[in-house]
């Protein structure tokens, strides 16, 4: 959050919304190299299948990458605010500053994976600059919304996929997979129903 | 038989555009077309008489 300046000459208006918002179960998830964008003005409309098609197709760094369906306990937990200070002498009044907000956290699990998709998605933890797009029940899209026309995917850093877990008898491997999401990220959140159904045909 | 030479640039369709927009137009490296065109709902197909797809791979057309 910029407090800087320049402040805005009166409150920001906050708009009455009639719709709720809500993500729903976050079922797969797509990553991408962070630079790209779908831009339907031009050829890569995010509501296409072929746009997808172009990019996961790709052998450069528009490509993207899709997991295989999340096995349970997909969660973000929203980043909490950093403060400074309270009930004590290192803030006026002794109240609690807030002074920054820190990163989301993303976490899943991935049941019964084979050895090879482990290893595929272990390869992500070395990428730095990374987007992800959250494909979520009902065949919905989340992604962040940069005009009208143009949408990627929301910042990640910190990506983190597990050895496998392993419970004995009567149940499955599994495999746990975390990334932060920036500060911010749902800022510019919008949820996109495209004219195909990702889960499946992705 | 088109090499796997990622020079040759093959010109593709879409085929899923919405109702009252033209077909996108795009341009691919042929591998990368090899496997849009091999996907087996590829929404894209070819956009040149130059070239064919034989169901595995593009090959270009003898004149």
């Amino acid at each position: 959050m910029d407090c800087n300046c320049p402040a805005p000459t009166s409150l920001t208006e906050i708009v009455a919304e009639a719709c709720g918002v809500d993500l729903k179960q976050i079922q797969k998830l797509a990553f991408q190299r962070d630079g790209s964008i779908f831009d339907s003005g031009a050829t890569s409309d995010i509501l296409e299948l072929s746009s997808w098609q172009g990019f996961t197709s790709a052998s450069d760094d528009t490509k993207i990458v899709i997991t295989p369906l999340i096995g349970g306990d997909p969660t973000i937990e929203a980043g909490e605010a950093i403060t400074t200070g309270g009930g004590d002498n290192s803030t006026l009044n002794g109240v609690e500053e807030v002074e920054g907000v820190n990163p989301s956290s993303f976490s899943c699990l991935f049941k019964s994976l084979s050895s090879t998709a482990e290893k595929q998605l272990k390869a992500l933890i070395c990428e730095k600059n990374l987007v992800v797009y959250l494909f979520l029940q009902g065949g919905r899209i989340a992604v962040a919304e940069l005009s009208a026309q143009t949408h990627t995917g929301f910042p990640i850093q910190s990506v983190f996929v597990s050895d496998r877990n392993n419970a004995g008898f009567g149940t499955k491997d599994t495999v746990n997979m975390s990334f932060e999401l920036q500060e911010g990220w749902s800022d510019n959140l919008v949820v996109l129903k495209p004219n195909f159904n990702p889960l499946t045909e992705l | 038989m088109a090499k796997e030479n990622e020079t040759v640039m093959v010109p593709l369709k879409s085929k899923d555009f919405a109702k009252g927009k033209s077909a996108k137009k795009q341009s691919f490296p042929i591998g990368q077309a090899n496997k849009i065109l091999g996907l087996s709902n590829s929404q894209w197909e070819l956009d040149s008489k130059d070239f064919d797809w034989n169901g595995k791979e593009i090959v270009k057309v003898k004149k």
